[in-house]
């Protein structure tokens, strides 16, 4: 509901909210050994307010990247480029002191491994105060309350003894939980969970995830979601964008992206992805071939060697997204047909 | 359960240094005894006879054989009793006392100083990994480990002492007479010996900060807002410094022996100085008494750098018997 396009409005005078993330041409480059990586190559997209998108892609196509892209927490030797929007401000090129403003309060993130996320040798309390007490100016005793009543909200027993805890002492779900809560501490407008369930167990795994969808309704919060596991995601966001070698395949509401993907490149994830009742930890690997040399992208669509319906045109095919229905765009020569009319609204798949 | 692991972990490692120990003032006996001249020689002075010389060390109970020797001293040294010289008749432990605060107030003063400087340059270093600040503080430390005390010392006192006046060319202060004046004197002896261990520290500190930046939780740190400084002293630096207390712990072992050549190059009333004397008039029992003194502090130091091991990260008061 937040896309580029405006041909849909229903009403030719309502103002287009601005969203509360809005990214263009955004480009991510690393160097590398090999040279340079071009991680994130031309992105654009949207996330409105208390929206949470899901970003799908198989590993390696740049998720990470470009979280870390908006976030601005690149490694030394990179480029970014483009625009990022955050609130209508430009985040790229702004100073490291000013960001660190942005970073608690503003923007979030929760990373991938919860074992490697939390400092080993401070305790658990530290941690979690540190951010209020920079951001918001509480004291001691203000911001270990706070963090107990965070520690309850993300579902930790026995909170007195967690903030005395080492993350060593702690469970990788506990880990987790408390970096949600960290994360969560100065009330940010956006939190980018990058995979944040990969390396937990899988039955940890949905509780994670349904704690973070829950609090981000119930705090009216916006989320990126990052996986390579497209079943997790599809029940618990409202988009979903998916990412292939640094570009986005498609982006709709998650249900029209379940429902009638129009990408090939979706199209073949989901028909390879295992259905509901086995789902198991497995990333789609099962479309054959793999990703391109991310040094030396092939021109046009960098699906076209693993595609089924490549033709000349594939050649041609820009890095921009074109719509296909109310708020669902796809950037393909030669996009699946559409099926009958799938709803833009209406958010989640039941795809668990 | 989990300190009685650490007991356990220490308990081995002081054992491990008493067996080092032994081994050490035994070498000692066999060395000296094994090495041309004698005391009795020293003693006697040139125009002894041999018979005279003889008659000396049969009194002192240095012709009998070396291992009887050993046992000897060392029923003694268990008792705390570490013999009178022969040549000063001055008791060990008296000696030792007698001179224990200047080696002591050069060892501490190495130590911190090479602390203080290793640290900045490290997080200095570590902030701005590859710059040409990075670059030059490495430089600089290069120089200095390969700089030994007999070298830098002298050009040191050329350049602060001759040159700039600052500190003395040579002698000391007792702390009684006047703390300024103290810390004047032991300055550059300490410093001379420091150098080695700044770079030492600076090196090992340097290399581990950059690797701890690179951790997820550091990340993790600045995706909350917190400051570089915050960053650095408090999530990276701790985890960063675990093989610096170890460092630290060996390089106590190695200064007091580099403060034998401060003290000689700058005429030092301390340990050392006493030690090379000894070591020249052939004064078997108070080099004996000495290192095993020395010994005994060396442990100490390892024993108390493990505990401080675990201090520094809780993960290892668990797996620190492992
Ligand atoms: N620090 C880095 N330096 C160089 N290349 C990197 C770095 N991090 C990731 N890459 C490369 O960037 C591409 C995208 O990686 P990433 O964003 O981690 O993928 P994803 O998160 O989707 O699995 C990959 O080709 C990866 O090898
Ligand atoms: S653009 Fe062509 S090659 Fe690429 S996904 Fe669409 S049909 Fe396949
Ligand atoms: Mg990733």
């Amino acid at each position: 509901m937040t896309e580029q396009s405006s041909s849909e409005q229903k009403d030719p005078r309502a103002v287009k909210p601005e969203p509360l993330l809005h990214v263009t041409h955004l480009r991510a480059y690393l160097s590398s050994r090999h040279g340079v990586v071009k991680a994130v190559d031309d992105v654009s997209f949207e996330v409105g307010h208390g929206e949470a998108m899901g970003l799908v892609g198989e590993s390696g196509s740049g998720k990470s990247v470009m979280s870390r892209a908006i976030m601005g927490l690149m490694p030394r030797r990179s480029d970014r480029t483009g625009s990022v929007l955050f609130k209508g401000r430009e985040l790229i090129g702004l100073p490291r002191k000013e960001m660190s403003e942005i970073w608690g309060p503003q923007i979030s993130m929760v990373f991938q491994d919860p074992g490697r996320s939390l400092n080993p040798v401070v305790p658990v309390e530290r941690q979690l105060t540190e951010g209020m007490r920079r951001h918001l100016g509480l004291g001691r005793s203000e911001a270990r309350g706070r963090a107990l009543q965070l520690l309850r909200e993300v579902g930790v027993s026995d909170p007195e003894r967690r903030l005395r805890n080492y993350p060593h002492e702690m469970s990788g779900g506990m880990c987790q939980r408390v970096m949600i809560a960290a994360a969560l501490a100065c009330e940010p407008d956006l939190l980018i969970a990058d995979e944040p369930t990969t390396a937990l167990d899988v039955t940890i795994q949905r509780q994670i995830l349904d704690l973070l969808r829950r609090v981000q309704r119930e705090r009216n919060m916006s989320m990126i979601l990052i996986s390579h596991n497209l079943p997790l995601v599809a029940g618990r966001t409202d988009r979903t964008a998916v990412m292939y070698a640094g570009r986005l395949a498609e982006t709709g509401s998650t249900r029209q992206v379940f429902e009638s993907p129009r990408h090939r490149y979706t199209a073949a994830l989901l028909a390879a992805t295992p259905t509901i009742t086995h789902e198991r930890h497995s990333p789609f690997r099962l479309i054959p071939g793999t990703l391109p040399n991310p040094v030396k992208p092939p021109a046009g669509c960098r699906f076209a060697a693993r595609c089924d319906h490549f033709h000349g045109p594939c050649h041609e095919l820009g890095p921009d997204m074109t719509p296909v229905a109310a708020g669902h765009h796809v950037a393909c020569a030669d996009p699946v047909p559409a099926p009958a009319a799938v709803g833009a609204r209406g958010g989640e798949h039941d795809g668990r | 359960m989990k300190r009685n692991r650490t007991a356990l972990a220490v308990v081995r490692k002081t054992g491990r240094g008493v067996l080092v120990m032994l081994l050490v003032t035994l070498a000692i006996v066999v060395l000296m005894a094994s090495a041309p001249g004698s005391v009795a020689e020293v003693i006697l002075g040139q125009n002894a006879t041999k018979a005279n010389v003889a008659a000396l060390n049969k009194e002192l109970g240095v012709d009998k054989p070396v291992f009887e020797q050993y046992t000897q001293w060392l029923s003694h040294a268990l008792r705390g009793d570490l013999g009178t010289s022969p040549l000063t008749h001055q008791s060990v432990t008296t000696a030792i006392a007698e001179r224990l605060p200047v080696t002591l107030e050069l060892t501490v003063l190495a130590v911190l100083m090479a602390l203080v400087l290793a640290v900045v340059f490290a997080v200095a270093c570590a902030s701005w990994p590859g710059s040409p600040l990075d670059r030059a503080l490495t430089a600089v430390s290069s120089v200095f480990l390969s700089v030994p005390a007999f070298i830098a010392g002298p050009v040191l006192i050329y350049f602060l002492s001759v040159r700039l006046g600052w500190f003395p060319v040579m002698g000391w202060t007792p702390i009684g007479a006047g703390f300024g004046e103290n810390l004047r004197a032991a300055i550059m002896p300490s410093l001379s010996i420091a150098l080695v261990e700044i770079a030492a520290f600076h090196r090992l500190l340097r290399t581990d900060l950059i690797g701890t930046l690179g951790e997820d939780f550091i990340g993790a740190a600045r995706a909350r807002g917190m400051s570089r400084a915050y960053v650095m002293f408090r999530h990276a630096f701790r985890p960063s410094s675990l093989s610096l207390v170890t460092m630290v712990g060996l390089s106590i072992g190695r200064l007091v022996g580099a403060t034998a050549v401060a003290e000689t190059l700058f005429s030092l009333p301390g340990l050392g100085q006493l030690l090379i004397t000894s070591i020249g008039s052939r004064d078997v029992v108070m080099v004996q008494g000495m290192v095993a003194f020395t010994g005994i502090v060396c442990v100490a130091v390892n024993t108390l750098a493990d505990i401080g091991y675990g201090v520094v990260d809780p993960r290892v008061r668990r797996v620190a018997a492992a």
